[in-house]
């Protein structure tokens, strides 16, 4: 990264929402591309900083290994029933999706 | 409606509110019908609210044995409900991130529209056992991404004080609903001073706690490190006393603390002599509109007539606040919307509004292969800086006392374009977030007839003293002048 300016492509901005699972309408590309390279020349100003010697923060109020039981808390799990109430499309009371594969 | 008396619900705190029941003066069923009806026939014009709870008013009737309608129950046993329900018959409006049991929840986007949970939040939970009435959801800014509200997918919130402007975001409708009177409190969530900007924008008291003070369990993430689950009320004891019902551990979220759950509301008169709070040097700069910052010179003033000092302090890192806010809330946006795929429950990711997008593609682009520690790993150590300078105040200081909002509540449609414009309007409370620090936003004067309001910092988990430099502030300050709801 550098302190410049980022300029971000089309080409860019659609790969970006390949990976983000996110589709375009053509005339959002543009747009977008000109919104993101923005933002990400914005941010980018972070790198004047030198942090060479500083232990990046992961957990702000200090707590570590936080673990619990391996129990069943009955208050807290859906039944069938309540799982499936807001699936989209369902079958024999499983959640369906499409084809990850085609079959040839 | 089924109760002709109509109680001015705008006027009302919840401690008053509590001191009526308790005389059956009035009952819960006119109260939560009274506040029905506003949301009825202002809601068309504020778009405050999106979802009512249909069952409000039976629900309030499970109280209606304390009230003047049937005035049966034991002095004394009445006495003992209200006791142990410290909340009892409030009614109370929820952002609409928080999910609800049987009651839709679509953190006002179209994705989740038609969405209705099959559980209650941790703090929904807590709330109802206080004998809360939950009216309805609160509008927001889609995912709670923005700072006006405009970024629904439901239509902005306009702000009761002048419909032409926003009442701040992304809790807007919370903020907008309780200074409107359809409810006594609101509750919203502050990640980068989602409630602290609001409140300000609308005369209220709202607080973004400790990260990890409140659970966050229920709630529409955002960005999860970040994520601080608080509330809005008209003073500062209304504000403590819900503090005191939703705050503390939950097995549910693992980063919720073990410490003790003070009841803050019942401590709050403590003497400013001699306390010592921070003015932050960095954020004396140019650029605040110079009469807001006429309001922080007069509530200085306010307080040293209290006995308290002020001392200069230096925040260094915070110039780079608002960066280091824009590299990690995104990448935890992106994360936590990747569950959103309308498989399990809502519709599918094509829905998702503008900003979303552009977050959700931010937080994609800087977690990607190659720029993860350029930007990512970056902005974590960016992050550990902005803790220490924060932590090395608090050695000097009780406390600090920080505008909320470098201007005057906008018009709607002023920053709407541009999102970097939109970023900085945070650049006051985003700080407090990335350090874990409670902060506590307080009505402080008007402008031009807009309210502007003060921002109180301590350091972690001492809501207490928070509450007790706001509370002190509060009883000094006196009443705020040329204010008027115009709805």
């Amino acid at each position: 990264m550098s302190s410049t300016s980022t300029n971000l492509s089309n080409a860019d901005v659609l790969k970006i929402a390949k990976l983000a699972h996110i589709t375009l309408k053509d005339e959002e590309i543009n747009t977008l591309a000109t919104e993101l390279s923005s933002i990400i020349s914005y941010i980018g100003k972070l790198d004047e900083l030198d942090t060479s010697s500083v232990a990046p923060m992961n957990q702000v109020t200090g707590l570590r290994n936080v673990t619990r039981g391996d129990e069943i808390t009955p208050e807290t799990v859906l039944t069938q029933e309540e799982a499936l109430s807001n699936a989209p499309q369902k079958k024999n009371n499983l959640f369906e999706v499409d084809a990850v594969f085609d079959n040839d | 409606m089924l109760y002709s008396i109509m109680i001015n619900t705008r006027d009302l705190t919840i401690k008053g509110t509590l001191e009526l029941l308790k005389k059956k003066e009035i009952s819960v069923e006119e109260l939560v019908s009274s506040c029905l009806n506003i949301i009825e026939s202002k809601n068309p014009e504020i778009n405050a609210v999106l979802t009512v709870n249909e069952n409000a008013l039976d629900e309030a009737q499970q109280f209606s044995n304390l009230t003047p309608l049937r005035p049966r129950l034991r002095e004394g046993a009445a006495i003992s409900q209200f006791n142990n329900k410290p909340l009892l018959g409030i009614p109370i409006i929820l952002k609409d991130a928080y999910s609800t049991k049987g009651l839709r929840t679509t953190a006002a986007s179209k994705v989740l529209e038609n969405y209705i949970p099959p559980f209650d939040a941790t703090v929904v939970k807590k709330l109802k056992e206080a004998g809360a009435i939950i009216l309805g959801k609160a509008n927001m800014d889609a995912w709670a991404h923005g700072s006006s509200g405009e970024n629904s997918d439901f239509g902005p919130t306009k702000n009761p004080y002048d419909l032409s402007r926003t009442p701040g975001g992304s809790s807007s409708g919370s903020a907008a609903a309780l200074a409107a009177g359809m409810s006594l409190a609101s509750t919203g969530t502050d990640t980068g001073g989602s409630i602290r900007l609001p409140a300000s924008f609308t005369n209220l008291v709202g607080l973004k706690p400790t990260y990890g003070r409140v659970s966050r369990y229920g709630i529409i993430a955002m960005g999860s490190s970040f994520d601080s689950i608080g509330h809005f009320t008209k003073d500062v004891y209304d504000n403590a006393l819900i503090l005191s019902v939703t705050a503390g551990h939950d097995s549910l979220d693992g980063t919720t603390s073990k410490l003790d759950v003070p009841k803050y509301h019942l401590k709050l008169e403590t003497s400013m002599r001699g306390k010592k709070i921070g003015i932050v040097k960095e954020f004396t700069h140019s650029g605040i509109d110079s009469k807001v910052d006429e309001v922080t010179q007069k509530t200085i003033k306010t307080m040293e007539r209290l006995g308290g000092e002020f001392i200069e302090v230096s925040l260094p890192h915070v110039e780079y606040a608002i960066e280091t806010y824009y590299i990690l809330v995104p990448a935890e946006v992106s994360s936590n919307l990747g569950r959103m795929t309308g498989t399990r429950f809502g519709k599918g990711r094509e829905l998702f509004g503008d900003e979303a997008k552009r977050r959700i593609m931010i937080g994609t682009y800087t977690l990607s292969s190659g720029y993860y520690d350029a930007y990512y790993n970056k902005a974590l150590k960016v992050r550990t800086r902005i803790k220490q300078d924060f932590d090395q105040a608090f050695e000097k200081v009780d406390a600090l006392l920080c505008p909320v909002s470098p201007t005057l509540p906008f018009k709607l449609g002023e920053k709407a374009n541009d999102p970097l414009a939109m970023y900085l309007s945070d650049i006051f409370v985003a700080p407090m977030n990335l350090a874990g620090v409670p902060a506590l936003s307080v009505p402080a004067g008007s402008v031009e007839g807009l309210p502007v309001g003060i921002q109180f910092v301590t350091k972690q988990f001492d809501e207490q003293l928070l509450y007790q430099v706001a509370y002190a502030y509060e009883q000094a300050r006196g009443p705020i002048e040329n204010l008027k709801i115009n709805t």
